[in-house]
């Protein structure tokens, strides 16, 4: 009778079309329709600051350079190059959409963009400087100072500096995907084959992680919940493959990684942390094994890349550089 | 009175001193306190939603996770916004202080087991979403392969799927057991059976994570941090208590001194009240004192002009005194005449020798002689009178001068002092004066340098007369060298006196000037004259005079 009962609940949730069209009920949800920008000016020092080496110690490395506003918002490096050709520990997660996760970092570390634009600046293996160093040296330019007179009456600050990147960071927003287009109702916009493979990544469990607005990005999970990926891996377990477990040091954090999420996905390969994965075919075989014990086949690896290609969206305005 | 200021000024500063701490005291709470209840209930509906979002995943299957990120944002704020000094919660007092640490280190707490909720209750779901459309898929259930294994599979979905709605013990034994036989005995690997090594995985996953999972969420339901806010809002509302009561205690401090002050005031004015009564009637004292003072100067006033007065007439009394010595000469000589003609007529007589002319010269000579007597007694007779108030009267110039000629003619002679009348004086000028006062002017002048020329070797006085038509001249030079010129002002003046102590009142010429004034002449000293050198110039004919005038003049 219980059995019965939970069956039909089962059966209820199943998704409906709402009056609008819109789906409801989707464990992925729409990014906004269309990115507000309230002051231009922002956002355009913003990105004139995210593209400035001036941030690094020796002027050669910009947010930009590991995270390449013209490349999904990363560099395509298994990991990521700082100044003085260090290389670093971790791949490079894309800018994009980075401010609808609830955490910065793979580890999470950061609550927000605003406390994640402090790691890379600091970071020796990126872009080695402090923030008096670069306060110092965007003083020494004029058309800082009239832009920021403009916006911050004058001071170039530390929290200014933030601010700017972080408003132009939130602008990075890839809107009007085919896939969101199917969610508000557009069902022509995604194949068929697409459409199968969504299916089967919500069947097959890989929503159970990747949900929500941005795909993924709203909670932590352990890299290897079915099986034991960094065994597999047989590589030696490195800083950044501890995850959380470096902030926490509890041993039930150990190989959790903030979910990433999968908008874009596409243009963000290589794939995880470790930038182990060369293609989206390869990502999915790992994670289907990993986290959900499933084999599957070529057609439905297929089906389900396909799907997540159809969650690339629009470049940001504000990347192409905005207009009024 | 400056001290009352003072002490105003000071009890005002006091006062507004006052008021700004009660101010402060009862203003920077009240000022806060809606800000401060309206966290403490944005904290409590925070940390509800987020638990009544955290009950619905756990329940229900398809919701995503985007709803607890928002509600974990909410209750991030709430720290923030305890710990901001602008909310004015922090650093109240110490308890306070630590009731908001405790609470947000729960907070803190919980919000890494929210995260861990997240994590695992993501993996349960799924498999029990597994299990379920295993359990709902009927090829997975009717199948034509290993009976054994599809009766397994069957089993452990029924079972597993069981646990997962209704939990316990046995059935989780039985559950664990399974597995572990299939895992042991290594069935998995050889049968070749995908779905059977996924169902296995799964309800290890949901053996493995349920009751954690439930414990957590129970945890998280009913964690203490609900406790732990309403120690911080009790230890808030303690603490506004205590800061109203401290508001109080000034407000009635406050009143207390007001009122104080009010009595000070009152005190004060009384006192001021008072002195000003005081005042008054000082005033009023004053006034009468100086009404009496002033009266008693206008008398002193009064006796200094009457002793003035006496002086005046003593000096006149004075200068008759001098005159004595010399009258005495002036009487004895016609005397004498009369009394050698008494001789030589009673000579005749007893000689039988009387001739009637003889007699008859004789007698003219005693008669004359003895009008000359009556004429000097009567003469002093006038200086004794108070000549003011004598008319005035037609009188020969030239017989005034002799009149007074006649006083000092011997004393002159007997210090061999020349005295010099113009000769060939008119008789007949005449001027309308009281020949008295005149006489008794020209005599003083006459005494002064009698006084001045006394020891010098040359020793002369001249009198003229001199006709000036409507007015008279007389002039009275003596062999003095004249007056120094830094006295001449001072001379005039009455009780000024070069003469020794005694022998002069230092009235004379300011009478005699006085005299000569009342007469509307001119009594002045010729500077042009090598000589010491008095003139008066008097009018022939007296004008009407008013009687104020002539009071002036005494």
């Amino acid at each position: 009778m219980k059995f019965n009962t939970l069956l039909l609940a089962i059966t209820i949730s199943v998704s409906v079309k709402a009056k609008d069209n819109q789906l409801t009920n989707e464990p992925i949800l729409p990014l906004p329709e269309v990115v507000k920008i309230d002051n231009l000016d922002k956002v355009t020092l913003g990105k004139t600051l995210f593209e400035d080496k001036r941030l690094s110690h020796n002027q050669t490395i910009s947010c930009a350079s590991c995270h390449n506003l013209n490349r999904g918002g990363v560099d395509g490096l298994v990991h990521s190059v700082g100044i003085n050709g260090a290389e670093g520990n971790i791949n490079s997660p894309s800018v994009f959409n980075s401010s609808f996760n609830f955490r910065q970092f793979w580890n999470g570390r950061a609550k927000n963009l605003n406390e994640q634009a402090d790691g890379p600046i600091h970071n020796p293996k990126e872009m080695g400087s402090n923030w008096d160093e670069v306060v110092q040296k965007l003083k020494a330019d004029k058309k800082y100072q009239s832009d920021f007179n403009k916006i911050y009456k004058g001071f170039i600050t530390q929290e200014n500096i933030k601010d700017a990147i972080v408003t132009f960071e939130s602008s990075l927003v890839t809107v009007n995907s085919r896939f969101d287009q199917y969610l508000r109702g557009n069902e022509a916009s995604i194949t068929e084959n697409e459409l199968k493979g969504y299916q089967r990544f919500k069947s097959y469990g890989c929503v159970a992680c990747h949900q929500g607005m941005n795909v993924g990005g709203n909670m932590f999970q352990t890299m290897g919940v079915m099986g034991d990926y960094f065994k597999d891996r047989k590589t030696p377990i490195t800083e950044a493959d501890l995850g959380r477990y470096s902030l926490t040091k509890d041993e039930s954090d150990r190989y959790v990684f903030r979910v990433p999420s999968l908008r874009n996905v596409e243009l963000t390969a290589p794939y995880f942390h470790d930038g182990s994965a060369k293609t989206l075919q390869e990502a999915v075989t790992v994670m289907a094994k990993y986290q959900l014990k499933r084999k599957l086949s070529n057609e439905e690896i297929d089906s389900i890349v396909a799907f997540l290609k159809s969650l690339t969206g629009e470049t940001p305005a504000s990347v192409k550089g905005v207009s009024k | 009175m400056k001290k009352y200021i003072i002490l105003a000024i000071g009890g005002i500063f006091f006062l507004v001193l006052l008021f700004s701490f009660y101010q402060k005291s009862e203003s920077s709470m009240t000022e806060n306190r809606q800000n401060v209840l309206n966290l403490f209930l944005t904290a409590k509906k925070s940390e509800l939603t987020l638990e009544k979002d955290i009950i619905k995943s756990r329940n229900f299957l398809s919701l995503t996770y985007d709803l607890i990120v928002e509600d974990e944002k909410e209750v991030d704020q709430i720290c923030l916004g305890l710990n901001n000094p602008l909310t004015g919660i922090k650093n109240i007092n110490k308890q306070l202080d630590d009731s908001i640490n405790d609470y947000c280190k729960a907070l803190d707490k919980k919000m890494i087991q929210v995260e861990t909720f997240k994590s695992k209750n993501a993996i349960l779901k799924n498999s029990t979403l597994y299990l379920q459309k295993i359990a709902l898929e009927d090829n997975y259930l009717v199948g034509n392969k290993n009976l054994k294994e599809e009766e397994l599979r069957n089993q452990l979905v029924k079972m597993s799927l069981a646990y997962s709605v209704a939990p316990n013990n046995d059935l989780k034994e039985a559950l664990q057991k399974i597995v572990d036989n299939l895992l042991l005995n290594n069935e998995l690997t050889t049968s070749n059976e995908d779905d059977l090594e996924m169902i296995v995985s799964h309800v290890s996953r949901i053996l493995e994570n349920k009751d954690n999972l439930d414990v957590l969420v129970k945890n998280l339901v009913s964690s203490n941090t609900e406790v732990l806010l309403d120690k911080v809002r009790q230890n808030y509302f303690v603490s506004f208590s205590k800061s109203e009561d401290t508001a109080l205690i000034f407000k009635k401090l406050l009143f207390g001194v007001c009122l104080m002050f009010l009595f000070f005031t009152m005190y004060n004015i009384i006192l001021l009240w008072k002195s000003a009564n005081t005042i008054l009637i000082a005033n009023q004292t004053l006034e009468s004192r100086v009404i009496e003072r002033t009266k008693q100067l206008n008398e002193s006033k009064e006796t200094i002009i009457q002793q003035q007065q006496a002086l005046i007439s003593s000096a006149k009394m004075s200068s008759l005194g001098e005159m004595a010595g010399g009258i005495a000469h002036e009487i004895n000589t016609p005397l004498a005449i009369i009394g050698m003609r008494v001789e030589q007529l009673e000579e005749c007589v007893s000689d039988g020798t009387v001739n009637t002319e003889l007699v008859l010269k004789t007698t003219q000579i005693i008669k004359n002689t003895n009008t000359r007597i009556a004429k000097i007694i009567a003469g002093l007779r006038f200086f004794a009178r108070d000549s003011k108030t004598m008319p005035t009267q037609m009188e020969s110039v030239s017989k005034i001068l002799a009149d007074t000629f006649s006083f000092c003619k011997e004393k002159f002679s007997i210090h061999g002092i020349q005295l010099e009348i113009t000769k060939n004086i008119d008789p007949s000028i005449e001027i309308d004066c009281r020949p008295v006062e005149i006489s008794q002017v020209v005599l003083n002048l006459l005494n002064n340098s009698f006084d001045a020329i006394e020891e010098f070797k040359e020793k002369w006085i001249k009198v003229s007369l001199t006709d000036l038509g409507d007015l008279v001249e007389i002039r009275i030079t003596d062999s003095g060298q004249g007056i120094p010129k830094d006295l001449q002002d001072k001379i005039m003046q009455p009780f000024f006196t070069t003469k020794d102590v005694g022998k002069g009142t230092g009235l004379g010429l300011s009478i005699s000037k006085g005299i000569i004034e009342s007469h509307q002449g001119k009594f002045v000293l010729d500077n042009n004259s090598p000589n010491t050198c008095f003139v008066l110039l008097l009018p022939k004919k007296q004008q009407e005079k008013s009687q104020e005038e002539l009071k002036e003049v005494s």
